[in-house]
Order: structure tokens, then sequence, then C-alpha cells
């Protein structure tokens, strides 16, 4: 994987048209901050490699050949790469930086520890950072063929706001054919292994303290909307029971609430808890667990969770980036683009519904990250 | 050029609040935000005639406050009226601001309910201390906190900008409700605030339903006072060290300036050249930047940050670094020599700035929150954007002459513990 890590790296940085950094942000500063950025991501066991282009429209600037610019731009990028060993060597050093900055964290620490000791095995897991060992041992020819495989890829482009001009199908047909078209993800489940971790203390005035719990659902289960509910309600956002109880009620946490992580069926919780508090905290996260578990809780604090995850769909319609994943999602997830239904659904789910999504969460594990705990027990 | 303003329009409601709206044509979000000009760097209100001090973080513990309604939180009102809410204090101002797609006039009264008549009590003071150290807390874990911090104390010792917004523990645990209401009655009035909504709104019935209420609290005779603290008139000392749990070292320089000026417009001038200056200078167009990546004397981390306010004006510089001296040197290097400061790279930052400018048009958020800042000194973006337009060459190289001239430096230097 850091391979196309180094890749996507190296396209971005300059190409045989524009052998320098310098020239080449040059060149696009002056098609109004056209933008190029190239991605790595994944998507279950798949690399998803993104370069996107975000530009200016023409007519707003007055400028008839800024299309043909940014397309040529676009193409340069991706069609005229410049793979030398010294852009590469560059690469690599910035990688190596920039993971070693990311070590300063103690978030990134606490989250790095957790997922390796976790999800390891996991077919899906994609390492925070790599080895160096890793990264030194690519080489050119390494990139030559990652740069190969991406080309003949399969590929979809997606294109958002107005234009004059359809310049995604005209880069398109500048690329070479693809071996296959893009499919569909198939919706794949694994199963995570119960883990006892012990805590980690790191020099902290903080304790960032982990539950984590899995789902047993996969992104095509028809109850995946009432699990995002249940999220919500537990520890979505500021009138989540987490909130309400650890920060508004028990003033324990300045941040604390859950989170769903879909790639690897998993529900989390976290907060960040002096080491005075840490017992209490534990406590009321399984008291609110249990509550959950029994539907003891107020069915208008259920409403209230089905409204605001409704009213955030309704305000992400106007965001580029959710525009963007839906249209994703709708072609290669078999997910709706337009969200009626799916509102609808979610109007529909009841104290019962939500009961049963929370009846097949299984403890996986807890885990503690920094300060000393004031006593040494854990639940 | 089309013509980059959107369309907008100014009220003032009861003859007291100004109310600007700023329509965003086939948006369905609204964005709504009212700001206070009271910030970390306020330290005192007027009663009586006299200055009253008021302790650091008091702003922003106000700001938490007023959520509080006798012991509840109106944010679960503004859920149900299908907002998301939410507020920030900076040094200058504290906002508060709510985003929804339905029932905005209702989520308007709350807001104004929310900052004018806050019922907050003094059992929520003190509850709230929990939390706020909480907050403190979680941010004396990070190293480059740590570093940014030792940085200010250095360059404004006894200054109020060497306090974080927050405060310091001791000023958190410190806080009491009558402070607190006392600051209130002093900056929460509709004259000194500013409402500004961004949406596709039919805004005719929500200006005449806010008419016709009674939403302000009566006029206080305890005003806010403008910012005081003499900043020292030399730093504390040049070069710090200071340890951290990281595994590079990295290098923080600030250069203070301390300019007087005839206008806001004639600082707002300024402070835009010196910004394109820095561009210039150091973004991943220059010249030189790439050539000191090449030889390892920066790395990609490389920044430059530009904190640029009425009373405060700073340059921050940092990057991981393998030996801060020679990084050093070759920054001061860079801000004597100006390598790269050619009209042609000036004409292209200025069109890079045009793009950058109708990026953020895209943002309702960015677009409210800039109306703001600027308001402060009573210009919009637009004129920013015109004055770059009318700006030469000669006024960048002009401002960074005058930069050189007059500021104050020091460095901080993070290294990885023993």
């Amino acid at each position: 994987m850091v391979t196309y890590r180094l890749l996507m790296g190296m396209l971005r940085a300059k190409n045989q048209r524009f052998s320098s950094k310098t020239a080449w942000n040059s060149h696009l500063e002056k098609m109004y901050h056209l933008q190029l950025s190239t991605h790595m991501g994944g998507v279950l066991n798949t690399y998803e490699l993104r370069v996107s282009m975000r530009m200016v429209q023409a007519a707003m600037v007055d400028d008839a050949t800024l299309n043909d610019q940014a397309l040529d731009a676009l193409e340069t990028l991706v069609l005229k790469p410049l793979f030398d060993a010294q852009s590469l060597a560059q690469e690599k050093q910035f990688l190596t930086d920039e993971w070693t900055t990311k070590r300063a964290s103690k978030s990134f620490q606490a989250v790095k520890h957790l997922s390796e000791q976790l999800l390891a095995e996991h077919p899906y897991y994609t390492p925070l950072v790599e080895s160096q060992a890793a990264l030194d041992a690519v080489t050119l020819d390494a990139i030559h063929d990652a740069y190969h495989t991406l080309l003949s890829a399969p590929r979809v482009l997606m294109q958002l706001g107005p234009t004059d001009r359809d310049l995604g199908t005209e880069f398109l047909t500048r690329l070479p054919v693809p071996k296959a078209p893009m499919r569909r993800f198939d919706a794949q489940y694994f199963s995570l292994k119960p883990l006892t971790l012990a805590p980690l203390e790191d020099r902290m005035k903080q304790t960032i303290m982990f539950d984590v719990y899995e789902t047993h659902m996969r992104d095509d289960d028809p109850d995946r909307d009432a699990l995002m509910i249940l999220n919500q309600l537990l520890g979505g956002d500021s009138e989540s029971m987490l909130f309400k109880t650890i920060r508004e009620t028990h003033n324990m946490a300045y941040s604390v609430g859950s989170v769903l992580i879909s790639q690897y069926g998993m529900l989390m919780i976290q907060g960040m808890i002096s080491p005075h508090n840490q017992t209490a905290y534990q406590e009321a996260v399984y008291v609110l667990m249990d509550q959950l578990l029994k539907g003891d809780y107020a069915v208008d604090d259920l409403e209230l969770a089905k409204q605001s995850a409704i009213e955030r769909i309704k305000r992400n319609h106007d965001a580029r980036s959710a525009l963007m994943g839906r249209a994703f999602n709708h072609v290669y997830r078999n997910q709706p683009f337009d969200q009626t239904a799916r509102i609808n659904a979610i109007r529909a789910i009841d104290q019962a519904t939500i009961t049963n999504v929370a009846q097949k969460l299984t403890y996986v594990t807890s885990f503690q990250y920094g300060a000393a705990h004031a006593n040494s027990e854990t639940a | 050029m089309q013509t980059l303003r959107l369309p907008e329009q100014t009220w003032r409601i009861q003859d007291r609040l100004t109310l600007k709206y700023i329509r965003r044509a086939g948006y369905q979000k609204t964005y709504a935000m009212i700001t206070f000009p009271i910030g970390g760097l306020h330290r005192h209100v007027i009663k009586d005639g006299k200055h009253v001090p008021i302790p650091a973080g008091a702003a922003h513990f106000l700001e938490h406050k007023c959520f509080e309604d006798d012991g509840a939180e109106l944010t679960a009102v503004f859920a149900q009226q299908g907002a998301s809410v939410n507020a920030f204090t900076s040094p200058f101002q504290t906002s508060y601001l709510f985003e929804t797609t339905e029932q905005v006039l209702a989520n308007i009264k709350t807001l104004l309910k929310l900052v004018f008549f806050p019922n907050f009590t003094p059992e929520g003071v003190d509850n709230e201390k929990g939390i706020i150290t909480e907050e403190w807390a979680s941010s004396q874990d990070n190293p480059f906190y740590t570093q940014y911090h030792t940085l200010l104390e250095t360059l404004y010792e006894d200054h109020p900008f060497s306090t974080d917004i927050i405060g310091t523990k001791e000023s958190i645990n410190a806080m009491d409700y009558d402070t607190l209401s006392m600051i209130h009655q002093a900056v929460y009035q509709p004259e000194h605030a500013t409402l500004i909504i961004s949406g596709d709104l039919d805004m005719a019935p929500i200006v005449n339903a806010l008419s016709g209420l009674d939403l302000f609290p009566q006029p206080s005779s305890v005003t806010p006072a403008s910012i005081k603290g003499a900043k020292p008139p030399v730093i504390k000392a040049p070069t710090i060290s200071v340890d951290g749990d990281v595994y590079a070292s990295y290098w923080l320089q600030g250069y203070r300036l301390d300019l007087t000026f005839d206008s806001p417009e004639a600082r707002l001038k300024y402070y835009l050249a010196l910004e394109i200056g820095c561009d210039m200078l150091f973004d991943q167009t220059s010249p030189w930047v790439e050539t000191m990546q090449d030889q390892g004397v920066i790395n990609d981390s490389f920044d430059v940050d530009l904190t640029l306010y009425p009373e405060v004006a700073l340059i921050l510089i940092s990057t991981q670094v393998k030996d801060p001296e020679v990084t050093k040197q070759a920054v001061d290097a860079q801000f004597k020599n100006r390598e790269g400061l050619t009209e042609a790279r000036f004409e292209m930052q200025k069109k890079a700035n045009i793009g950058s400018f109708i990026y953020g048009l895209d943002s309702l958020q960015g677009t409210v929150r800039n109306t703001a800042f600027y308001l402060m000194d009573g210009v919009t973006p637009y004129d920013l954007l015109d004055m770059q337009m009318t700006m030469t060459l000669e006024d960048v190289l002009d401002a960074l002459t005058q930069f050189h001239a007059s500021y104050m430096k020091a460095d901080v230097i993070l290294n990885p513990r023993a």
C-alpha cells in the first residue's frame, strides 16, 4: 500500500512537462488557483485512488481558455508522470517526516495501538502508518508497476457544478481503456475477536478511553439506518446520552461521544477523561449501554435523535463532498441517491427497532491510553 | 470579470440590531451567526465610568453559559427545531451560530433568546468549571500547543494575547456568576451585535416578525471597553528551547508587529500587502521553498501563518528541522533578500487569490464568518478583493520593507525529550 501512497504523492508533485514543484504549482496558480489533488483510501479490501480537480467557472473570470488549460493540466498530471530516483527519495522523506509528526499526537498513538491490536488480522485493515522498512523497500520499478495498474484499473468519474463543457467525459476519452469496468462492491463482513487490552501509560493530563462494540451489521443490512440512529442517540451529538450524562450532568469531560466505523463493523465510544474521573466514567458508560439495551430512555430522546439525523442529511444536501459521496454510494454500493425514502425510513424507526439493534451489539474491548489511572483497577 | 458580489440586504431591527442577509439562490441550508465584540483579549468593562477588570477566559466561559437555561441546555430546543447550534470565541469576538433547513424564524428567535436573555445560574457556573478545566487539560497534552504558547508568552509577556482564550486553570476556577452577569450586561446588547444570515429565504416575513417582538434587553449602563494591556517594550528571550514528546525537532519563529495606522482601511491594506508578500516569499510556488526543501533546510511541513487583528499582528513560521540555526538564518535571509518577488509572480498571485475568493463563495459558513470578521472594521470581503485588484508590487515591497524595519522576533525550538 505504501507504494500507492508514494505514487499519488509523486503524481501530484511534478511531471515531465513541469519538472520542478515550483514550475508546476505556478502553472496551476495562474489558472485562478486550479486545485489538483490526489488521494488514496480504501473501500473494504479494495484500494481507492482518487485524482480531483477543482476549478472556477471560466465565465466568472472571463477566461475563454481556462477549460482547455484545466483539462490539459489534469491530463498532464495523470499521463505525463515523472518517476525518477530523486523524486522517489524526496517523497519517501516527506512520508517519513509526516509519520514522525503524526507520532507526536497522543490520540494518534492511542488509535494506532488500538487498531494494531484489534484489527491487524482483519482483511480490510489499513494501518495508519506503515513501517519504515516497507517504505525504504519501494523501488522505482514498483512505482512504475503501480502506475500501470492505476491506468488500467476500473474507474469512475464524478463531476459536480455548472459547466459549459463536459470536461470529465473529454478527459476520459484521453485515458487508456481500463481492463475491466467498475463493479459494485459486495457488502462483505468479517467478525471481530473479543480482546483484553492492558492500559498504556503516557505522559498526559488526561486518558483517552475507548470502548469498542461489534455491530454485526453489513452495509446492506436493512437495519443500518436504525444502527445510525442508535449511535446518534448514544453519542452522536450534544443531545446524546453520553454527552448529557458524562459532560452536562457529571461535568467529567469536555469531549465524549461515539462513532460507527462501518469498514470494521464497529461502534466505538471515546472520551478524554482526567485520572480521578476514570472509574466513574467507565461505570457511567456501562450504565448507559445497559439503558440502551433495555430501552430505558425517553421516547422523546429517540425522536430528537431521529430528527437530528434527518436534519443532518438535509443540511448535507448542499455540501460538495456529501453530494459526491452519495453519487458514489448510489452507483457502486447500491444505495439510493435521493434521500427521501431514507428519511421516511428513519422516521419510522421505533424503540423496538433500536432495542433489536442494540441487542446485536457485542462487547469487543476497552482500552485506556494516557495518564495513569487514579485507581489501577479497570472494568 | 463578472461581478463576484452576492446579493445582500441590511436592516436595523427595532433600531437596535443590525441584520445582514446574504442571498444564496438554490441553497437548501440556512446559516445564521450573531457576533459580539468581546473575545479573549478583552479584560475590562466600564461600570460607573470606571474600568472594571475581568478575568482571563471570561468571554469563553460566558459563551458556554449562554447555552444554559436554568440548568437545562438550549441546544435541545434548536435540535427540536431542526437546527444544529454552536459557538466560538476568538481573540476579538464571540459568535453564536446555527444551521438549519427549516423553522428559520423560530431558530432566530431562540438564538436571540440565548444571547440576550440567558438563564444561567450560580450552580451552573460552578458545574461548568469542571467541563472547561477538562477542555483546558486536553490542550496541555499537545506538545505543539506548548511550543505555541511558550512563544506567545515570550513575545507578549503580561499582555492578554499571551494567555489562552480559555483562560488559565486558576482563572477558570475563580470565575463567578456575578462577573459573568456584569460582562453579559455590558457587551450583550443589540447595539454591539451583528446578525448575519445566508441562504435562500424570503426575508420580508422574518424581518416583519422580528420588528414586532420583544426581543432585546433594556439598554445597560455598563459598557464594553476597548482592549487594554500594554505590549512589553522588549521580548523576554530571543530563543527558547522546550522539550516534548516528539520524535524530531520543530522550529517556530514569531514576528511581532506593533504598527499604528491612520484608519482601518490603511491597516487592512497594509496587512493585505504583507500577506501577499509572505505568500510570494514562502508558498509552494516560491523557488526559495523548493531549494530549501531540496537542501533539507525545511521540509514539507514548512508553514507560514499570519494572525492579523487590529491590536495584534503576528507572523508565525514553522517547520520540522534538522538544524534550527541553519533554518533560522535561511528564513531571515529570504525576508531580507526577497528572492522571487517578480512582477510575473505578483500577477500570478492576484489570479490565485481571485480563485480562492470564488471557491470561498461556495460555503455559507465561510461567507458569513468572513463578513462578520471584516464588519468589525466596517468593510466587506469585497472591499478587500477590490483593494487587491488595485494593489501593485511596489505596495507589497513597501509593506515588507516596513515589516523588516519594525518587527520583534523570537523563536521556540521543540526538541524530543531526552
